[in-house]
Formats: structure tokens, sequence, C-alpha cells
């Protein structure tokens, strides 16, 4: 298959799992957003052995996922005065929390991969 | 619509470019193109006087695109299966513990600092990338956009000082610092790491979806008594 047809073709495969994803989590009710009942069925996708050309769509669209985050980001700005309102309390909340989190995490694995 | 379009692929377009111009010119890993981009595109918008919510509105068109590019992590943890296979209970365990550490902390922290309940109920989803966030929010009736906004803010710090961090405490190994962060920092965490190492980014999407299934599960139940 040319390279081409085949990014494509992993393309659907993958938007076609988010798709499945995304309406089995809101019909089922499951407590997981859809993308990620998608990342679990096309993990058992690639198992199979039968999309390997889907690999290249896949860090295709990895690739652009940081550029995805930007909106959600710039959109913070827009939370300004509450976030304002929390001031350095809020600010050592975050960053506080991102480094014990952070820290026992590693911690954690380097003691049980001992 | 098209203007919308237009603007979408303006955003992408920028975060690649400052990708590129960061790689090329060797920056150090703190120096997010995700950061660099939503900077250059605030200081835009406050030249020129566009609302937030307007340019917010605008990028409508990029929604789509991120369940497929969550999904497509899939791929870096098939490349990985072998050392998932071998290191599977490290890895388990570690996210389990570092996710009940990440909703007790931001608990306690909220808590002991006094940050009052809407903030609160906003910082308890922390641990969870934006789409678990505001699912677990929806369903308790926290606030929802507040809490999507911290959940990224709290991306962006762990992505910008955690693999320092952890580099300074001694940590080198990749599959360690792409858990650490995944947990921490999710889903701007794992690109912030997997951009300079496929493994750790492999492992940083595996510990994302676990510490964001996690948090769906423990944070309804247990959402009063935390405060929310």
């Amino acid at each position: 298959m040319p390279r081409t047809a085949e990014f494509l073709a992993g393309l659907a495969v993958i938007v076609g799992l988010s798709v499945v994803g995304t309406v089995s989590a809101e019909l089922l009710d499951l407590p997981v957003p859809g993308p990620i009942v998608g990342l679990l069925l096309y993990i058992g996708v690639l198992r199979t052995g039968m999309v390997p050309g889907s690999v290249v769509a896949a860090r295709w669209l990895s690739g652009l996922l940081g550029g995805l985050i930007v909106p959600p980001l710039v959109g913070v700005a827009g939370f300004a005065p509450i976030l304002a309102s929390g001031g350095w309390r809020l600010a050592v909340a975050l960053v506080a929390g991102v480094l014990v989190t952070g820290l026992v995490t590693a911690a954690t694995f380097r003691l049980i991969a001992r | 619509m098209i203007l919308g379009l237009v603007v979408s692929l303006a955003v992408v377009a920028a975060f690649v470019a400052a990708a590129a111009a960061i790689r090329r010119a060797a920056l150090p890993a703190a120096v997010s193109p995700v950061v660099v981009t939503a900077l250059g595109i605030g200081v835009l918008l406050a030249a020129s006087g566009i609302p937030v919510a307007r340019f917010t509105e605008l990028t409508r068109p990029l929604h789509p695109v991120l369940g497929p590019a969550i999904v497509a992590l899939g791929a870096g943890v098939h490349a990985n299966r072998r050392m998932f296979a071998v290191i599977g209970r490290p890895l388990a365990v570690a996210i389990i513990v570092g996710t009940l550490t990440g909703i007790a902390s931001a608990a306690a922290l909220a808590r002991g600092l006094g940050l009052g309940p809407l903030l609160t109920a906003a910082t308890l989803t922390r641990t969870a990338s934006t789409p678990f966030a505001v699912l677990v929010q929806s369903r308790t009736g926290g606030p929802v956009p507040l809490a999507a906004g911290l959940a990224v803010a709290t991306g962006v710090i762990g992505a910008v000082i955690l693999p320092a961090t952890l580099r300074l405490c001694g940590v080198r190994d990749p599959v360690v610092i792409g858990t650490a962060t995944g947990v921490a920092a999710h889903l701007v965490g794992a690109e912030a790491v997997g951009r300079r190492d496929p493994v750790a980014g492999a492992f940083a999407g595996a510990a994302l979806a676990g510490a964001g299934v996690l948090t769906a599960l423990l944070v309804p139940p247990l959402w009063h008594w935390l405060g929310g």
C-alpha cells in the first residue's frame, strides 16, 4: 500500500475508534471519558496486528497534541479574577501539590521496582 | 466558521513552529512550546483587544481533534508493551499511590491554605486531565470551566518544574520520569516529556489514563468529605 493511503487508513481507524469510544462511554454512562475508551480499544486493535501503518498517523496526531492544549491554556486567562482571589495561596497549593504528587509517584515506583 | 478554521490552523501551526524552533535552539526542557505559544497568543489578544472568550470560541474546530489525539497515545503504549509487561506492578502501584496523593494533597492544601469552597472544589480534580476533570465536575455539580482551567494550569506547572526537579533528585530513568509526570501533570506533562523521550511519553500516557480513571472513580463518592 502506498504511504499516503496507509497514513489515511490509519488516521481513519484512530478517528473511528475515538468516535466509537465517545458514543459507547455516553450510551453506557461510563465513568471514563470516551477518548480513553478509544485509547484502550486502539491498543487492542494494535495487538491484532491488522493496522501496522496506523502508527505513523498516531505519531503525527500525537505531535499535534500540544497545539490542542494551547486554547484551554489561553482560556485560563478568562478566570484571572477568581485565580487572583486565590492569590499566593492558590499558587502554593498548585505548585506544592504537583511536586508532592510527582515525587511520591517516582519514589513509590523506585521502591516497588527495587 | 471559516474564520474559526483559519484561527485553529494558525494556533496549531504556531505551536508546531514554536516546538521546532525550541528544538533547534536546544533550549532547556522547561521551555514548553505550549506555554510559549499560549503566551504569544495572550499578548496578541491583549494588544488587539480581542476578548479571550472570543478566541476560545473561534478555536472550537480543534475540539473534535483532541479525542483522536488522545486515542493515538495508545501507539506509544503498544510500542513499549514488553517494558510494560516487565514493570507492570511498580507502574500500577505508583499510579495508584500517586493519584491518591494527588487527590489528598489537593484537599489538604486547599483546606490548610483556606482557598474557599469554589477553588477547593475546582482543585479536587487537578490530578486528572481536562476530559476527566470535566466529566467528574459535571457529575458532582462542581465548577466545570474553572476546574478545567486549573487542570490545565496544573499540567503546565508540572510540565515546567517536575522533570527538572526529579532529575535534581537523581531520577534519570525515563520510565519513572514519564510515570510521575503523567500522574502529576497529565496531558501537558505527557506532551512535554514525550517530545524529548518517546519512552517517557508512553509511560506518561499510561499514567495519565490510569490517574484519570482513578480520579473519576474515587472523587465523586468522596466529594463532600474532601470538601467539594
